[in-house]
């Protein structure tokens, strides 16, 4: 059930672009582990499969070695824990780099969702928007790139036949040169005949349209008024109010406030919705199915 | 009415002196079944893409051509893209995009429509096509088949009145020729197009065509119906070839009666005018030593990824020395596979290999031509590939083995040559040379008649005999019985992940009765063991007709 992914690609991009936004320039625990559990969760309901828990494991190394590195360089601070060198070692520059990497694992985390949800279709729709040859030529490349593989490995096998890998010292290196001249001819051949076939199919006639299947809902525009009106919430937030934890020279809490405690409350609903799209959505599929 | 008039065409090459068409003179009507048949080389390509204006190459060009009486140089841009249409030969190189969807609308997008009539049109196309199932999927995911029948799609999706097709199948196996054949028979029958077709094999579209134009070096030699062709070309022995088997015989006698279409109407030409007291030749003597062994396949099993599903299981076979053994066997069965694994390139992970007994680590006796001949050369042009090959083999410049292969193979007008300015056959000639360079004992042949004209092909079977007689052992994987039956000594049939039957090749196809050659089915109940044209001949003389 890709319910939150089938959203148009101008509503997603809105929607991601607040949400990393957001967390890029929060440095509040609170924040942005209710981010990560978030991202975490869609991103589990979208793969579903054992490769998520190597993800987890690869945020819980990058989150180590920040907390770890920033107190090594940076000593501000007034609580001095302990000394190592002769250099103190103090409470705020630990807990700023805990702060700070979980900031960085939210940031990443939401890429990549992002990077799973947009798919190739929807980057060339968005790159259309800008400048139609620009979707074009990406439309393209992603074609033209697996055919070039798909070759190399087929002149290679049969280069392979040809010259022995084994006889010489630099025979595997020579198979490689030898394989891609013979791909870089195969490719101007092939760029020939695409062009010959763009051409003749009509490209390059006035008043190219370009065409999509993506369907704009009122779905689509409620992500988008939800994603922006937060965004700008979050501007005026850090504006004229804080949100942010001051770390140096001792730990400040941000003042708990109505904007503060608003700010909460959106944050969680935007960065639990796609999670909860899918989840509902789920539910909604087995109690259907249970009824057949 | 016609649609395109060509009067008077001659078309000489940027460069070069000689004309590679001369005072062509034809006509298509609005709605025809056009066929344009001619050996390789022959000036297909040129006079199809003469007609169509963006694909025009450079040159020199006299006499004209009219598209519903405008010349093709002055017919507007639009016209042009939007009422001809052109599909080539090569099913990958004239995708654009990456995705079907996108594909289809490509045309559509030039045109500038609208996004509603885009979306209603693909939707019809796709339909029509039927290629809802894939109309999502990446274009490089798909089989060759499917990726031509995606070039017709997306060339019909801009509505054309006449499409233009340069051997749309000669890279396709026969299952998906023949239902890109089907398809293209659909649109002439249902909507009215206008069909212009180039072909080298007529196997397929004989029955189909309304008329046919046959081209031999630059000039028109045959115009009008298929049925009166096979009379019409009966002394010309190189044209011939291309006809289907039942053509060729009815050429052949010359019986009173009009020339067969199918295989139905060529068994009653038969059954009427051959007598069967004799129905079986004598078997030729077989001097394939059964005991000398070359090649031992035991019990292989292969898979190309660790969770993947098994290609080849519990696979055995063997080869003795000096034999041409054939593989044949459906789409996707694992032929190529078995090849690559005897080959070396790929690797069992349970089962033996004995190369003359033995377990072996280098294969260097092992030589393969590929589906694609081209892939062999590195190259600029001919001439310094080989010299860099041989070279690298460590054979001296004057060595003599390499001006006996250029000369036994008759290389000398293509040395200078660009190997992808070759025809299909020509540059499948001059890899057999090169890979015969290493002087292997064995060679692989992948898909050899894939793309060649019915001349090459009988070239081939020379070639690939006068090799088995000198002692190298020829193993060949292919989809075309009728080119197994004529070369191989033995056949197999590769099914489910192992080999199923293995016999003489005259056992082999004559006791096949739906996987079997043209020539068996033509006298499936009349004679025996009659599995090539030869045979049928043999036949008809053994029981007193003459020639």
């Amino acid at each position: 059930m890709k319910l939150f992914s089938g959203l148009h690609p101008i509503a997603l991009i809105v929607f991601f672009s607040a949400v990393i936004g957001i967390s890029m320039f929060t440095m509040n625990p609170i924040l942005s582990i209710t981010a990560i559990a978030g991202g975490l969760i869609f991103k589990f309901m979208l793969i579903r499969d054992l490769s998520f828990i190597k993800e987890i494991l690869c945020y819980l190394i990058i989150g180590l070695v920040v907390t770890i590195t920033n107190p090594i360089f940076s000593h501000n601070g007034k609580t001095v824990l302990f000394f190592v060198n002769d250099t103190p070692v103090t409470k705020e520059s630990i807990i700023y780099g805990g702060c700070a990497a979980l900031m960085l694992i939210s940031v990443l985390c939401w890429f990549s969702c992002f990077s799973y949800v947009m798919t190739s279709d929807k980057i060339i729709y968005l790159f259309s928007g800008v400048a139609p040859v620009l979707g074009l030529v990406i439309s393209s490349s992603l074609k033209f790139v697996p055919a070039m593989k798909k070759k190399y490995h087929e002149i290679y096998s049969v280069q392979k036949n040809l010259i022995n890998e084994n006889s010489k010292n630099l025979s595997k290196l020579l198979l490689a040169v030898k394989s891609f001249s013979s791909l870089v001819t195969w490719a101007i051949e092939h760029t020939a005949d695409t062009s010959s076939s763009m051409s003749s199919r009509g490209y390059g006639l006035k008043n190219r349209t370009s065409f999509n299947l993506f369907r704009f809902r009122f779905i689509d525009c409620l992500i988008i008024f939800f994603g922006a009106a937060s965004f700008i919430y979050f501007i005026f937030m850090i504006r004229y109010e804080n949100i942010n934890f001051i770390f140096y020279p001792e730990i400040i809490y941000p003042k708990k406030n109505i904007g503060y405690l608003i700010f909460c409350i959106i944050w969680l609903l935007i960065v639990s919705m796609p999670a909860f799209t899918e989840i509902k959505g789920e539910i909604k599929w087995k109690l259907l199915r249970s009824k057949i | 009415m016609e649609i395109i008039k060509i009067k008077n065409l001659s078309f000489t090459f940027e460069g070069r002196e000689k004309a590679v068409l001369n005072n062509i003179d034809f006509n298509i009507k609005k709605g025809e079944f056009a066929v344009l048949y001619g050996p390789s080389g022959c000036g297909k390509t040129t006079l199809l893409r003469l007609i169509k204006k963006e694909m025009n190459p450079e040159g020199k060009i006299s006499g004209s051509i009219l598209y519903k009486g405008i010349n093709i140089s002055k017919l507007d841009k639009k016209t042009s893209a939007s009422e001809i249409g052109y599909v080539m030969q090569n099913p990958d190189s004239q995708i654009i995009t990456d995705k079907v969807w996108h594909e289809i609308a490509f045309g559509l997008e030039s045109l500038g429509h609208n996004r509603d009539f885009i979306r209603r049109r693909t939707a019809e196309i796709s339909s029509f096509f039927g290629i809802n199932s894939w109309y999502r999927k990446e274009t490089y995911k798909l089989s060759g088949g499917q990726k031509q029948l995606l070039n017709l799609a997306a060339v019909m999706a801009i509505s054309p009145e006449v499409i233009i097709l340069d051997e749309p199948v000669s890279q396709l196996d026969p299952f998906a020729a023949r239902t890109f054949t089907s398809m293209i028979e659909r649109l002439n029958r249902e909507l009215g197009i206008t069909v212009i077709m180039a072909e080298h094999n007529l196997e397929n579209i004989f029955s189909i065509a309304d008329s046919l134009t046959v081209i031999d070096i630059g000039k028109v030699i045959y115009s009008g119906a298929p049925v009166n062709c096979a009379e019409a070309l009966s002394c010309n022995s190189k044209i011939i070839k291309g006809l289907p088997v039942y053509a060729q015989l009815h050429s052949m006698l010359k019986f009173n009666e009009p020339c067969p279409l199918n295989i139905r109407e060529a068994s009653n030409m038969i059954r009427k005018n051959f007598s069967n007291k004799i129905d079986a030749i004598e078997d030729k003597n077989n001097k394939i030593n059964f005991e000398n062994k070359i090649i031992e396949l035991k019990n292989i099993c292969f898979r190309y990824e660790k969770n993947g599903p098994d290609i080849l299981y519990g696979l055995n076979m063997s080869v003795n020395k000096g034999e041409i053994y054939g593989i044949v066997g459906g789409n996707g069965s694992g032929k190529s596979t078995l090849l690559s694994v005897i080959s070396g390139q790929n690797t069992p992970y349970s089962g033996k290999i004995l190369i003359t007994g033995k377990k072996i680590k280098s294969f260097s006796s092992i030589s393969v031509l590929p589906q694609n001949p081209v892939t062999v050369f590195t190259g600029e042009t001919i001439e310094e590939d080989f010299q860099w090959y041989a070279n690298y083999l460590g054979m001296d410049k004057s060595d003599k083995r390499i001006k006996n292969l250029i000369y036994d193979f008759d290389l000398t007008e293509i040395l200078k040559s660009h190997p992808y300015d070759l025809s299909g056959g020509e540059c499948q000639k001059a890899a057999i040379a090169k890979i015969l360079m290493k002087d292997p004992d064995i060679i692989l042949l992948d898909e050899p008649t894939k793309g060649i004209d019915a001349w090459s092909k009988e070239k081939l079977i020379q070639i690939l005999r006068n090799l088995a007689e000198g002692g190298k052992t020829i193993i060949i994987v292919t989809h075309d019985n009728e080119f197994a039956a004529e070369t191989a000594d033995r056949c197999a049939l590769l099914f489910d992940r192992e080999i199923i039957s293995q016999d003489n090749t005259r056992e082999f196809f004559s006791s096949n009765e739906f996987y079997t050659t043209c020539a068996k089915s033509m006298t499936r109940g009349f004679y025996k063991k009659a599995v090539t044209l030869k045979d049928i001949i043999d036949l008809y003389k053994a029981n007193g007709g003459t020639l």
